[in-house]
């Protein structure tokens, strides 16, 4: 045994905690304070952090990845803009269209259910320093980020004027509606005109209502022709954000002044993780294709190996009890149960020679642990 | 009053969390709790080999403008500070040639390639070209930063800042052989810290004692680990960006004491790779408050046997 070191006075943990899934770490934990539905397939999932340390730290317009246990294994991960404030303390939300499995069983997560959260991702962010002006254009659900920008504007009393031109396709689908009226009264820099493109807008009351969709015409209007003096946002379906690029870049908007935001193939996190080139793609589809078959043929193996003994040993056993009746069944098997327990390996408990004194606590159970010095060594 | 310690492997290095403290066993395990989840989320934000880790997705960003977290905004702005204090020999645009000399992937396999992590056909960029705003920060076009050189001691700090509110006597954390500690041990003794031998390592040089109880940082950095051969050609982790090839010194390993994680950490290396006329500087300019510096052959090639 070293000298220099001595027992610890009280053992908490010694091992390394490895055993725990490790990528898990990493995410914040959260519990679900409340799910309600905010127009039709629209669900407001509204998380609460376990740990105050476990608090998101977000821009307004980003998103996060949430992850969920059912039957105790984890879910895969999905992203979503979150749409609170940065500054809503203890609270998380985020606003989803239930249209998949992962959504449906999202939306009937109890209060009170474990929900991970990763991120935040995206670059859709007002920069205060260079947006000045800003026009936001949102199709359907795509309103998610702004009202998370607009939120954060009224409770920070942003100086920068914002516009919200948001299209929906009816007047009785339109996710936070009275909310976003009540941030434009909240705050003289925010306004928000609501384009129905389907049906009747009879029963919409207050706000700028327009039929149609966002056209060249109102953007013109907005802003006087002067199109780069805005920086504008754009979120929604695919060909709701080509159009609004195609009219922007029409009109000679620079580049730089268009922000999209698009969740899956170009965002940052999903260029990380993709493969680069076809070889990985294949590379991976041969490694699954090799495991299924290959865990296929060691049990089909087996099957051909066990099969035949315990039919031959219910043979001979047949016969044995027919001889004797006072002979064993056990003994008959027995060749059939050395040859499964040859390939189990017994749980031994291996200790570290050099934290446990094995001389001193051969016939424990409990090791004995020992305090390491500290010494600065090369890092 | 007890003394507790934790050993877990992060940061791919052994790390020891040791607290003196006369609260009750369950605080102690919450407060060991919290101090391994800020270190393993420290590793999942900024490893550089993990492919979907925050410095990975802000390296596949390179040229562009791109929004960080608060807590990397945080950390850039410290390695852009330490960069101008260190007069770029702390330099975070090294990693093209630290995996160009054969420090590609995650020890103990550094030859191994991941297309997502390999950065070797980016360019070294001066130390000044990290630009930083308000929420977002930007490198260069086909650059990218390692965080190796800060990391460890900077979670060191954050840890330790943690720790401020609770109701401890004492406490070490070592991760990886760079070391913090403050207080006292359960025999209201100083805190002792060993450096280790260079040559041997189950012996030690010297003890550094913390006298005053107050927050002690002791940094060691070395050519004697991570190092290994790369087409017949030596290497070890760390580069002199004035060469962009693993710094050419006598020195094996040097051990800096400040009374921050960071700065022992990165001055440090910075000693190592400018000598020691320059840690005399660093000293008198109070930056470091002392500092061993070991020496020993220089590295050749039959005599870098990959070791960890």
């Amino acid at each position: 045994m070293n000298p220099s070191k001595s027992r610890l006075d009280r053992v908490i943990v010694q091992q390394t905690v490895s055993f725990l899934p490790y990528k898990w770490w990493g995410m914040k934990q959260y519990n679900v304070k409340s799910t309600s539905s905010i127009g039709s397939n629209t669900l407001l999932l509204t998380l609460q952090p376990k740990n105050p340390k476990d608090i998101l730290e977000f821009y307004p317009g980003q998103y996060a990845a949430i992850g969920f246990k059912r039957n105790s294994r984890p879910s895969p991960m999905r992203c979503f803009s979150v749409v609170s404030a940065p500054n809503s303390v203890g609270e998380l939300q985020f606003a989803l269209r239930v249209q998949g499995k992962f959504t449906r069983v999202l939306a009937e997560l109890q209060p009170g259910s474990k929900v991970f959260v990763h991120g935040p991702f995206g670059n859709f962010v007002i920069d205060e320093q260079f947006d000045r002006n800003v026009v936001m254009m949102a199709g359907g659900i795509g309103v998610t980020p702004f009202v998370s920008m607009a939120r954060h504007a009224a409770q920070a009393k942003l100086p920068i004027p914002i516009t919200l031109l948001y299209s929906c396709q009816s007047q009785d689908d339109i996710p936070f509606y009275e909310e976003l009226l009540w941030l434009e009264k909240q705050n003289p820099y925010f306004r928000v005109g609501f384009f129905v493109t389907n049906g009747d807008v009879n029963k919409l009351t207050g706000g700028r209502i327009y039929r149609g969709r966002i056209d060249e015409k109102r953007i013109r209007e907005l802003t006087q022709g002067q199109y780069n003096r805005f920086t504008y946002f754009i979120c929604g379906p695919k060909h709701f954000m080509k159009g609004m690029k195609h009219i922007l870049t029409d009109n000679q908007t620079e580049s730089h002044r268009i922000v999209t935001e698009e969740f899956t193939p170009a965002s940052p996190l999903s260029q990380a993780l993709a493969p680069k080139d076809s070889l990985s793609r294949w590379t991976y589809a041969f490694s699954g294709a090799s495991l299924v078959f290959g865990v296929a043929l060691i049990m089909i193996l087996d099957l051909v190996r066990v099969i035949p003994r315990t039919v031959s040993a219910q043979a001979s056993q047949q016969a044995t009890t027919s001889q004797n009746s006072s002979s064993s069944s056990s003994t008959d098997l027995s060749p059939s149960t050395t040859s499964s327990s040859s390939s189990v390996t017994t749980p031994t408990t291996s200790t570290d020679t050099s934290t446990t004194n094995n001389s001193a606590n051969t016939n424990s159970s409990t090791p004995t642990y020992y305090y390491q010095q500290p010494v600065s060594s090369v890092s | 009053m007890a003394r507790y310690q934790q050993q877990l492997y992060a940061l791919g290095s052994t790390c020891f969390l040791t607290i003196v403290s006369d609260e009750s066993e369950a605080r102690v395990y919450h407060i060991f709790a919290s101090l391994v989840g800020q270190i393993a989320d420290f590793e999942n934000r900024y490893s550089r080999f993990l492919a979907d880790s925050e410095l990975t997705i802000f390296n596949q960003q390179a040229g562009h403008k791109t929004v960080v977290s608060p807590g990397f905004l945080k950390l850039l702005k410290t390695v852009q500070q330490l960069s101008k204090q260190t007069d770029g020999l702390y330099n975070p645009f090294i990693l093209p040639a630290l995996q160009n000399s054969g420090y590609i992937g995650s020890w103990p396999n550094p030859e191994q390639s991941q297309p997502n992590t390999d950065y070797r056909s980016r360019n070294v960029m001066s130390a000044n070209s990290l630009e930083i705003g308000d929420k977002w920060a930007r490198i260069p076009e086909n650059s990218a930063i390692d965080l190796g050189g800060i990391g460890k001691g900077y979670l060191l700090d954050a840890l330790a800042q943690s720790l401020q509110g609770h109701n401890l006597q004492g406490y070490w954390l070592s991760l990886g052989g760079d070391i913090l500690c403050a207080g006292h041990d359960q025999d209201s003794q100083p805190w002792k810290v060993a450096i280790q031998n260079a040559t041997n390592r189950h012996d030690t040089v010297e003890n550094i004692t913390n006298s005053t109880g107050e927050v002690m940082a002791i940094a060691t950095s070395g050519v004697i680990k991570r190092r290994g051969d790369h087409n017949g050609l030596a290497w070890h982790h760390i580069i002199d960006p004035r060469t962009g090839r693993p710094a050419k010194t006598n020195i094996l390993t040097v051990t800096a004491v400040a009374k921050q994680a960071t700065i022992a950490d990165v001055f440090a290396k910075c000693i190592l790779i400018a000598g020691t006329s320059q840690a005399n500087k660093y000293r008198s300019d109070h930056k470091i408050t002392s500092f061993i510096v070991q020496t020993g052959k220089p590295l050749t090639t039959k005599s870098a046997k990959v070791r960890s």
